[in-house]
């Protein structure tokens, strides 16, 4: 097992966890903590802790955390905010050093909540134990198939990506998550009551498996200048993301009611930091995990040159307004380029970027490959960078003789097209598509590109977006 | 500094304008010259060593919003206009403790605005702006955390949305940005260094040529 030389270690990498309010009835929503713990096949130790069952979900149950007389790494409590105080002193007295805290009704839940985070607090510091929340759905570590969740997690896909969120808002997203990209580790860090933003930014810089970070933040708890020195330190070395909301006042207010806080900073102020320490900033939650999406999968282009390539000329025009507005330029491809694609021309000479692809598939559609194989002329262009490119259409459904036939067909067509992008891709310059409509073809074609590092956005402007992102993250990290 | 000290002693909320610009001066700030008299007998001295066209300008701690309180004459281009303007001014600042600011006319068609806030959060933060009027208007305007690097005040200016104006338009110079960006680093290590200042407004910067200079100042204290 991967360890890191930090505190936080534990919380990801526990080789025992009691689960306190552990339960055998279904109805509950404590049910899947465990069961999600026994089903992914965690690869630590078990301990449910309920005062009347013996055994859930197959393991032996204790009644009580001091019945338990095996070392514990990490205490997930699930009991409600009242008796969570208990489970602490519990965990003091058998020596625990790490809690996470599931349940909510703690600085969110008015006078006695506040009082009751308070008396948690100081508790923790005064026994040297670390707590995780409240209000809080974590740790997930897919390298030990450890998930912390009320949701049936039905698979992991294990990756370099990590998430900290200050909310359990992705937690209903947990399987969209899994399926779409590639993670590493998620924290949720709740109300924050000891573990904070700087701690998980902190444990994220020193762990080798954590390739991309991206960060949902409400409000700082840490000291802000330091969440800043260690921002720009880490952003050198790790592309960061983050998604910072409450920015209305309105919205500011909501993130006090919502996790405790005063977030009621300026935006303006918060913008030019992230910008200062080289952090990615993602405006909305769509843009947070395509950008996560985008850092995941390619590596910053070389430079702004940007070639397009559309299957219709008026995703063109798109693709070139958003080019203009990110801050991108678009390549001047050369002479010998045009000499190569010449070849796949209609009767008419035709622009090479943006390129239309669509106008000339329509003349070669009996030989895909070999057409394919002239457009890596493209990336191969020393004056291209980046090539953004409108995802080819799965449109042989109703071809050939009967049902049957025109599966074959498509099928084989669908296989070489995904084939010559991984080619297009394998050029070692960022190969990134758009597609605007989504059907079940078309999301499973979008499904084996993805796979293969080849990310596909919903349109144009959001692949450009990303291209922008990781552009200026290069010129970031060639310090201009 | 002396002056930060005295005024806090004295319990005061800010300093004038001519106190500000001292300070400012001392970090290296290009400010514009001037001189603070008390007595109408000393106009014509103070005219002589600017040189005319002149402004003057009501001085005192208490005064803020020196425009809309009708305490700036510009433009002012012989000694009949400058006693008339004196006059003016003391009457319209009505008996308050204060002084005559006689400055220099900076002419430019560009302004802009530098500040210093003391966020909640991350501290002291510089800001750079369209100025004048546009500053309310547009609130188009960057921040930075201090201490500033000098590629931190190069971004903060390509980050507003008048950026263009710093560049040769209609037929003016570029302005010169290396002097702009050791103003942004300069006011960001003012805020690092004097922790009773609570906010520094800057505004406008007029660009005179292709030279950025601090025409009216206010610092105001914790």
């Amino acid at each position: 097992m991967n360890t890191v030389d930090h505190f936080l270690d534990k919380f990801f990498n526990p080789e025992s966890i009691a689960m306190v309010g552990a339960t055998n009835n279904p109805f509950k929503m404590n049910f899947q903590l465990t069961r999600n713990l026994v089903r992914l096949g965690f690869t630590g130790r078990i301990f449910p802790i309920n005062p009347h069952s013996e055994e859930i979900l197959g393991l032996k149950a204790y009644p009580a955390l001091t019945d338990l007389h095996e070392p514990v790494d990490l205490v997930v409590s699930a009991v409600p905010a009242l008796k969570t105080m208990g489970v602490m002193e519990q965990c003091a007295r058998k020596g625990v050093k790490n809690v996470v805290i599931i349940s909510g009704g703690f600085s969110e839940g008015g006078d006695e909540g506040q009082e009751l985070h308070k008396n948690i607090g100081a508790f923790a510091r005064r026994n040297g134990i670390r707590v995780l929340g409240p209000n809080t759905l974590s740790p997930v570590n897919t390298s030990i198939r450890l998930a912390v969740s009320f949701n049936v997690i039905k698979k992991m896909q294990r990756g370099g990506l990590s998430f900290a969120f200050q909310s359990g808002f992705y937690d209903p997203k947990m399987n969209w998550i899994f399926s779409n990209l590639a993670v590493n580790k998620m924290m949720d860090m709740g109300n924050k009551v000891d573990i904070n933003e700087v701690d998980a930014l902190e444990y994220f810089h020193k762990d080798p498996e954590t390739e991309v970070i991206a960060m949902h933040i409400e409000s700082l708890h840490g000291n802000a200048r330091d969440f800043f020195n260690l921002l720009k330190t880490v952003s050198r070395r790790k592309p960061v993301i983050i998604l910072k909301t409450g920015r209305t006042a309105a919205g500011s207010k909501a993130a006090a009611s919502h996790t405790g806080a005063l977030a009621g900073e300026n935006d303006g102020v918060f913008d030019g930091v992230l910008r200062q320490a080289g952090a990615i900033r993602a405006q909305n939650l769509e843009e947070f995990f395509e950008l996560a999406k985008a850092f995941q999968m390619l590596k910053p282009p070389r430079g702004p040159r940007l070639a397009i390539v559309t299957l219709s000329g008026g995703e063109g025009v798109m693709a070139t307004d958003s080019c203009e507005a990110h801050g991108l330029s678009f390549a001047r491809l050369d002479e010998t380029t045009h000499g190569k694609l010449k070849r796949i021309f209609p009767k008419w000479e035709i622009p090479l970027n943006p390129f239309d692809a669509g106008i000339c598939m329509e003349f070669h559609l009996s030989d895909i490959g070999g057409f394919f194989d002239t457009m890596l002329a493209i990336p191969e262009d020393n004056n291209v960078d980046c090539t953004v490119m409108q995802m080819p259409p799965t449109l042989l459904e109703a071809a050939g003789d009967g049902p049957e036939g025109g599966d074959d067909m498509a099928k084989a067509w669908n296989a070489q097209v995904v084939k010559s992008l991984i080619k297009m891709s394998g050029v070692g310059k960022p190969l990134i598509l758009w597609n605007t409509s989504m059907g079940a073809e078309e999301h499973d074609m979008a499904v084996r590109l993805e796979s293969n590092s080849i990310p596909v956005f919903p349109s144009s402007e959001r692949a450009i977006k990303a291209v922008a992102a990781l552009n200026r993250y290069r010129t970031f990290c060639q310090g201009g | 500094m002396k002056l930060i000290e005295q005024a806090v002693r004295e319990g005061r909320s800010s300093l004038s304008e001519y106190e500000s610009k001292q300070l400012l001066s001392h970090f290296g700030i290009p400010v514009t010259r001037e001189v603070l008299i008390h007595d109408i007998k000393e106009l014509g001295a103070a005219a002589r060593e600017i040189g005319y066209p002149l402004v003057l300008k009501g001085c005192s701690p208490d005064v803020r919003h020196k425009s809309e309180k009708g305490l700036i004459r510009m433009d002012i281009r012989n000694d009949r206009e400058a006693e008339r303007a004196f006059e003016e001014i003391v009457r319209t600042m009505n008996g308050q403790a204060g002084s005559i600011l006689i400055q220099e006319m900076i002419r430019g068609q560009r302004e802009l605005v530098v500040g210093l806030i003391r966020d909640p959060q991350f501290g002291p933060c510089v800001m750079f702006g369209l100025g004048g009027i546009f500053t309310e208007i547009l609130k188009d305007v960057s921040f930075r955390m201090a201490p500033l690097e000098k590629k931190d005040a190069l971004e903060m200016m390509k980050e507003i949305k008048g950026r263009r104006i710093l560049e040769a338009v209609r037929g003016l110079e570029p302005v010169d940005l290396d002097a702009l960006v050791d103003i942004l680093i300069s006011v960001g290590r003012i805020g690092l260094e004097h922790d009773a200042i609570k906010e520094i407004d800057l505004n406008p910067v007029i660009i005179s040529g292709t030279r950025p200079i601090v025409v009216d100042a206010l610092v105001i204290l914790n």
